[in-house]
């Protein structure tokens, strides 16, 4: 659990908006002891082959994706505040007095602007700003400067233990099925198996890396995975996991059902702490993408259920990031067994 | 000034009512001056220095400063493990939700409903302090109570930072941790006059540490020192903006507790135009500070405010700049050894 705690750190604190490679580096570096021919694609997904592999085992894709929430920088004004627009579903009810790092051409900190009470009016008290922009302590001229629009703004690195096996950190979507990722490869060092592994960019602005990483690696069975809604204060239960409870396997139209199945009789079987998670249609996921891609891939869903979803504030448990990585290779050892 | 001073002060954690790590901090401070001085700690645990000069003055003048901070106080631990609490003082609400709160060691969040399953106007609506829980990232009550406990008081979980080379700095508290850095770097010197400076408790609460503070020195001048709301950010205009950071020190004619005494005010301004210290003033009557107890207090006190010009006060990040804080520390000096006395 040392080793999950210490490598999810080095993944949430990565920078990793849609076009910053400090993410792609990270992962390249906790990919190597497992993985060779470590490379990223046109559009920036990171592709990777497994040591060893066994070619006359079917051929299998492990998928999570790489990027996170951020922003673009869209404005500078007098004032020498960063105005941004989304690159993803962010939060903006938690953007007030959040740090974050401005990527122009060194990487700025900065403050998201508030109003303390004492000036605010009644009516103000629970209204979000439409547009709210960065301090970033410096005049027009100087932002400008360093500043081009379009740059990047993530979430300022803030990866922390909470509990005894939670964690909380911006961008845990999707860091942590990443790790669930790598867990899974160590798992299945010395196992028969012909695996490779895509992690992929743009899923946060609707899935858009996944279908190219998938027709890179022409696989024919997908294990994706992405975190799931955790109850949490003000969620219902019909709409969440739960928190420390195990692994979400997912059960949808869109997902394999024999390895659907197949996942939920390993999980039983070894003892694999899971729930699960029934969605009507799509799953919101890179599955969604990937399943139809080439001549159809059959996928599974292995989800780690998450609370506050999109805000700087995560929080996932280790034990189900681990729970994710052992049904993962567990599944893979048993495709790779059956052929 | 020293810079760590002000880091180290923000750092620590000092709700208001609940300020002995400030305090004892303060203290240590305080025991190691070289120049002579003798110091108290009352009833409710104000600090007061009296800091003996070169000469004997005939009028008495005290600098105040609060040491407590805004925060939370935890109210009651759900079944669930989730906390309940109450804030304390005019905390920035905007910035309570998606921020980490310490409790001694231990870290929380404070989250909700994702955007995702937020309908209509819930997606641009904060929702009530009174709604929010903190998750300390435990599943049930007991193992909660293990770590926290109801009555304890959190605060934001932020690290003082300096903004690379901008002169800008950020971190929780500076409200009033600025204060108590520029009176414990100012007690460094012996004074030309005898001095009394106060660090003062709960102020966050209703300014209820200061006017016992000034029952006990009896000053005839006091000046409250303190940081004040500059809106000079996204959005505002100079008619708005109350103050700007980088203006200078601020120097108030009056704020939403006291109205200033108008000849110290314009003697002060003179002072520092005399002698190359910027200042400004509020072009919004708004806020207030200790000098509203203080004022009030004996048979009366002439009373002064000097203050930082800070953005987004009472949240989880204020943002201050270095020159203003150096304006802040030349003006007392001056005025300590410039005041009518």
């Amino acid at each position: 659990m040392d080793t999950l705690f210490r490598d999810l750190q080095r993944l949430c604190n990565a920078d990793g908006a849609a076009g910053l490679n400090d993410i792609v580096r990270v992962a390249s570096e906790l990919l190597e002891p497992f993985c060779d021919s470590i490379y990223t694609d046109a559009m920036g997904n990171l592709l990777a082959t497994r040591h060893g592999n066994d070619t006359a085992c079917p051929p299998v894709m492990l998928q999570a994706h790489m990027d996170e929430i951020g922003m673009l920088v869209t404005h500078i004004d007098d004032g020498g505040f960063v105005h941004v627009t989304a690159a993803g579903g962010v939060d903006k009810r938690m953007l007030a007095t959040q740090s974050v790092c401005v990527h122009g051409s060194r990487k700025i900190k900065g403050v998201f602007c508030s109003v303390p009470p004492h000036l605010l009016k009644e009516d103000d008290k629970h209204s979000v700003p439409e547009d709210n922009a960065i301090d970033i302590g410096m005049e027009a001229a100087a932002a400008r400067s360093c500043i081009p629009l379009g740059s990047r703004v993530t979430y300022a690195p803030n990866y922390a233990r909470l509990g005894d096996s939670t964690v909380t950190s911006k961008a845990l979507d999707d860091r942590c099925g990443m790790m669930a990722i790598i867990d899974c490869l160590r798992r299945l060092q010395g196992v028969r198996a012909n695996v490779t592994v895509a992690f992929c960019v743009q899923e946060e602005l609707g899935c858009r890396g996944a279908a190219v990483a998938a027709r890179a690696l022409m696989p024919e069975y997908a294990f994706v995975t992405d975190v799931s809604f955790a109850l949490a204060p003000g969620e219902q239960p019909r709409e969440c996991g739960r928190l420390g409870e195990g692994v979400m396997i997912g059960h949808s139209p869109i997902l394999d059902q024999k390895l659907t199945d197949m996942a939920i009789r390993l999980a039983d079987k070894h003892n694999v702490p899971f729930q699960h998670e029934v969605m009507g249609g799509r799953t919101g996921t890179d599955a969604d993408v990937i399943s139809n891609s080439n001549t159809g891939i059959q996928t599974a869903l292995l989800s780690i259920p998450e609370r506050y979803m999109h805000s700087p504030v995560e929080v996932v448990d280790l034990r189900d990031v681990a729970a994710a990585g052992e049904l993962m290779a567990l599944c893979v050892e048993e495709v790779s067994r059956i052929g | 000034m020293d810079k760590l001073l002000l880091k180290e002060l923000c750092n620590l954690s000092g709700v208001s009512g609940r300020e002995d790590e400030v305090r004892q901090w303060i203290l240590a401070r305080i025991d190691a001056l070289a120049t002579p001085h003798e110091v108290t700690v009352d009833a409710m645990g104000n600090v007061i220095l009296h800091l003996i000069g070169r000469e004997r003055p005939s009028k008495k003048l005290l600098l105040d400063v609060h040491i407590d901070e805004v925060g939370v106080i935890i109210s009651h631990i759900t079944e669930d493990g989730y906390l309940q609490f109450e804030t304390v003082g005019g905390i920035d609400k905007q910035s309570l939700f998606g921020s980490r709160i310490r409790f001694a060691e231990h870290l929380g969040v404070i989250g909700g409903k994702a955007k995702h399953h937020c309908v209509g106007e819930e997606q641009d609506r904060l929702p009530d302090a009174q709604d929010m829980l903190i998750d300390i990232g435990v599943f049930n009550r007991a193992s909660a109570e293990d770590k926290v406990q109801i009555g304890q008081v959190g605060t934001f979980a932020v690290a003082f930072e300096d903004y690379e080379d901008t002169g800008f700095f950020v971190g929780k508290a500076v409200d009033n941790r600025i204060g108590c850095a520029l009176l414990l770097s100012l007690a460094q010197t012996q004074p030309p006059y005898d001095i009394w400076f106060s660090f003062t408790v709960q102020e966050e609460v209703g300014l209820r540490g200061a006017g016992v503070v000034s029952n006990v020195v009896r000053p005839d001048i006091a000046i409250a020192i303190d940081a004040t709301t500059a809106q000079d950010t996204v959005g505002s205009s100079d008619e708005t903006c109350v103050c700007r950071v980088g203006g200078g020190a601020v120097v108030s004619f009056a704020d939403g507790a006291t109205l200033y005494d108008s000849e110290l005010y314009a003697t002060i301004r003179q002072i520092a135009d005399e002698n190359g210290v910027r200042t400004q003033t509020k072009n919004r009557i708004s806020g207030g500070n200790n000098a509203g107890a203080i004022q009030r207090s004996g048979v009366g006190v002439r009373m002064a405010a000097v203050s930082l010009p800070t953005r987004y006060i009472h949240s989880s990040r204020c943002v201050g700049k270095w020159e203003d804080v150096q304006a802040m520390e030349n003006l007392l000096s001056l005025l300590m050894e410039r005041l009518p006395r």
